[in-house]
């Protein structure tokens, strides 16, 4: 048996390398395909970004092949041969043809979803294989661009795709001249500051670069190295401009494009090149030697598996566990008067060295808050086509990074957001044109810092704002006074299935599950900002890490809990002389209250707050009071045992997520401890005793 | 998992797979052995106030930090306290790990395909569906259960206070 488990697992290492792998080829991919829809929609063709998108799909497709993943080798099989055709100038693509790459794109990242959650990886629907093969077949190229063509050498001919001759000649045809600069380089130029580098930023100044393309000539005085770099340009310049960047006589300047009816057939020598596509390579973008390769940058990037990093945590979690008994054994050998001023010493540079580590590792499993937002134009394009409205994103990022597990919670809350922002905030151009505003609306995601462990996203849109009259008619209750109790009627649950029907103007798809991301999963806050026929804005502060806290650990009842200290006010002694108790109503007990500095608290029994009313009674003898925005709440429990660091692991499986309980840690004992997490408490107080009240 | 007894009866037939056999009150049921990731004794568990009834709370085990769920609760039997029996048998579903809590569990079997029946239809309906197949070995009857039901795939809501 062990041995099977083993292969398992095996197994599953492979596939998550593999996940990684696709998921970041998607992204790329996803991206290209963006660009060559914005180029698409401006009239222009993008033959960069569809080369690039093809040599994606085909290392998609490669490495489904390799774990056999068959549904997704089928999509990028077909996507692959409608971008090869339109890379080869055969069928460019056209708006349907980018609409139903999208879709296949969209179609390979729910596979990808499904391995990952080990579920059955589905076929892909027969409908969208079918508008794949439509648009794989390749339309007959339009005859215009064939009247002229590139007066080059066939080997260097043979060098050029097809959308690259394409360019030259309607760059031409569009009254720039298409030219050719060579380029030699020597130790004499180089000294003159001329190298390939320099003479590429220099010529590309003056001159849109098509290609360049290195050749091979014989070694002489003037080229030690036999070798020379081919510039094919479309410029307005003249050829002595171009000669004076290129550093080459103006005689070496020659025009491309020769008058209709001569020498060699635009498309042919690409095809040649690349054969009859039976077998299809990934095109290379030329030679190693081409220097347009832009890849060095992304070098210095190592891509390593979360779990991983998390292993390394756990490791440090146990370090730190044998760290605090240390320290314990450490007082206790003080407190039988023994000398221990260097151990102490020893201990609590230990200590920070501790810290610093574990700082270290945190810092790898950060990722720029822009990846995670690079995700959404994806998102923002879907709902754009579905919903006829303009709109566009504007993100600000800065600088901000997140943890990884943090970042992957939030996206799905910000994805909600910005669809609601335009589903129900925004009007169509027509209806915005008469509210007096530009008809293409504006989503705007900021971010700040707002302080070391927290950031703070506001998702605005300048749409109409909620209209708080419908919202209420919606709910069949009172108009929303204010902002916080606008955001309480938009959580509601099941708002949804009633909003979508009678709210034009409101919006509440999915808050509640915002709000239980943001509040629930991530010990965030949430709020909302709206003002009608201005737009709204939705504030969410959340941690930029789930990590290790400082924690008291207290006995509550039988169990020991742990408690972040960033969140507790002040512990209190609790005189049950001096607890007063409001009113009760129905046979229910009143809201016990104690004064402190002025201020009336309530006191709730934490083990009540637990376990409801079948704790049993206990004398609170101490409190730990805590606020969540001006609302303080002091819980009762028996009593504050210590306070240490702690590692806090977020309790991730549905079967033990509960409201207010932020994670599990081990205090040395080898058994977990629940953390704790009262402010979320407070929220759910007060969101029950609000039900209560409106029941 | 040394006292462990390996049964061999189904041996004959190559495509037999190994099952994982545990009690939970009088019946007898089976896990794939290859979802099983590790069996231990129990030596209880940290109680997690809110969350469903037949969740018994959570255990460390090997570092990880994994809910544990009573099947006896789960398949409507009274609570009995933990005995010297009593295991947890942790399987592993997509990429979540859940110990069960069973009465005792002793053995490995090699189970051949021909020994697995559907599940008779009034069983399954008693059942909700956490019975898989039904395998009849010798004299004996040993529900395979499915494990993906048993846990909940979809997240359960949440219980509110």
């Amino acid at each position: 048996m062990g041995e099977r488990v083993s292969e398992r697992i095996d197994l599953r290492g492979f596939l998550t390398a593999y996940l990684a792998e696709a998921d970041e080829h998607l992204a790329a991919a996803n991206d290209r395909a963006l660009s060559i829809d914005a180029s698409l929609k401006g009239g222009a063709a993008n033959p960069r970004a569809v080369r690039d998108l093809f040599r994606i799909v085909h290392t998609i497709k490669g490495l489904s092949a390799m774990v056999a993943v068959e549904p997704i080798v089928v999509v990028a099989h077909r996507l692959e041969s409608i971008l090869r055709a339109a890379d080869r100038g055969a069928s460019p693509l056209t708006p349907p043809a980018v609409e139903v790459i999208f879709e296949a794109l969209r179609a390979i990242e729910q596979r990808l979803r499904a391995l990952e959650k080990g579920a059955e990886v589905p076929a892909a629907a027969q409908s969208l294989i079918a508008r794949l093969d439509e648009h794989a077949r390749p339309t007959p190229l339009p005859s215009a661009p064939a009247e002229a063509t590139l007066d080059l050498p066939p080997a260097v001919l043979s060098k050029l795709a097809a959308f690259e001759c394409e360019q030259l000649v309607h760059g031409a045809a569009d009254g720039r001249r298409a030219v050719s600069a060579e380029f030699v380089p020597s130790p004499r130029k180089a000294a003159e500051g001329l190298t390939i580098n320099s003479v590429r930023e220099r010529v590309g100044s003056l001159a849109e670069i098509v290609k360049v393309i290195p050749v091979a000539i014989a070694p002489s005085e003037a080229a030690p190295g036999g070798l020379s770099f081919l510039f094919l340009l479309l410029t307005s310049a003249d050829d002595v401009e171009i000669a004076a960047a290129a550093g080459c006589d103006p005689g070496a300047v020659r025009p491309l494009v020769a008058p209709p009816g001569a020498v060699a057939p635009v498309a042919g020598g690409g095809e040649e090149r690349r054969g009859d596509g039976g077998e299809e390579r990934p095109p290379s973008d030329g030679d190693a030697l081409d220097p347009e390769v832009p890849e060095a940058h992304a070098r210095s990037v190592l891509r390593v598996d979360v779990g991983r990093v998390d292993e390394a945590m756990d490791r440090l979690s146990a370090l730190i566990v044998t760290r605090s008994r240390l320290a314990r054994a450490v007082s206790a050998l003080d407190a039988s008067s023994a000398v221990v001023r260097e151990l102490s010493i020893i201990v609590q540079e230990n200590a920070r060295q501790l810290r610093d580590l574990r700082a270290a590792l945190l810092r790898i499993r950060m990722v720029p808050f822009a990846e995670v937002l690079s995700r959404l134009p994806l998102i923002l394009h879907h709902v754009r086509r579905t919903s006829g409205k303009e709109v566009r994103l504007e993100t600000y990022a800065a600088e901000a990074e997140l943890d990884k597990a943090v970042a992957e919670r939030v996206f799905p809350a910000l994805v909600h957001l910005v669809r609601n922002a335009i589903d129900h905030g925004m009007g169509t151009p027509e209806e915005r044109a008469r509210e007096g505003k530009p008809p293409e609306g504006t989503v705007r995601i900021l971010c700040s810092a707002r302080s070391n462990r927290h950031l703070a996203i506001q998702v605005n849109d300048d749409g109409r704002g909620i209209d708080r009259q419908v919202l209420a008619r919606a709910i069949g209750g009172e108009v929303p006074a204010n902002d916080a109790a606008l955001l309480e009627v938009l959580c509601r649950p099941g708002l949804s299935t009633r909003a979508q029907a009678t709210l034009t103007s409101g919006r509440g798809m999915g808050m509640d599950i915002v709000r239980k991301i943001v509040v629930d999963q991530l010990g965030g806050d949430l709020s909302v900002h709206s003002s009608p026929g201005e737009g709204t804005t939705f504030t969410l502060h959340i941690p930029l890490t789930v990590s290790i806290l400082d924690a008291f650990t207290v006995q509550c009842g039988e169990q020991r809990f742990a408690i972040p200290v960033s969140i507790v006010e002040e512990i209190v002694e609790i005189d049950p002389r001096a607890v007063v108790r409001g009113p009760g109503r129905g046979g229910a007990e009143g809201t016990a209250l104690i004064e402190r500095r002025g201020e009336t608290i309530p006191l709730v029994d934490l083990a009540r707050v637990l376990d409801g009313a079948a704790a049993p009674r206990r004398e609170a003898l101490q409190a730990l009071v805590v606020r969540r925005g001006a609302e303080p709440v002091a819980f009762g429990l028996e009593r504050v045992l210590a306070q240490q660091e702690t590692v806090v692991r977020p309790l991730v499986d549905p079967l033990v997520q509960v409201p207010g309980i932020a994670g599990s840690t081990d205090l040395g004992d080898g058994r977990p401890t629940l953390v704790l997490d009262l402010v979320v408490m407070v929220a759910a107080l007060g969101r029950t005793l609000r039900g209560e009240r409106a029941a | 998992m040394s006292d462990l007894i390996v049964a061999d009866k189904g041996a004959a037939d190559p495509k037999s797979e190994l099952y994982v056999v545990f009690k939970v009150g009088d019946a007898e049921y089976a896990l794939p052995a290859d979802s099983v990731l590790q069996m231990e004794s129990f030596t209880g568990a940290t109680r997690v106030p809110g969350a469903s009834p037949f969740v018994a709370g959570i255990i460390q085990i090997r570092g990880r930090v994994v809910p544990v769920l009573d099947l006896r609760l789960r398949f409507g039997l009274p609570p009995i306290p933990p005995t010297l029996d009593t295991r947890v048998v942790v399987g592993q579903h997509a990429d979540r790990a859940v110990a069960l809590l069973a009465d005792s569990a002793r053995e490995v079997l090699k189970i051949a395909p021909a020994q697995v029946k559907p599940p008779p239809r009034l069983l399954d309906d008693a059942a909700s569906g956490f019975v898989k197949a039904v395998a009849q070995i010798g004299g004996r009857v040993v529900m395979i259960i499915d494990f993906g039901k048993v846990i909940g795939e979809e997240p359960l809501d949440v219980v509110q206070r």
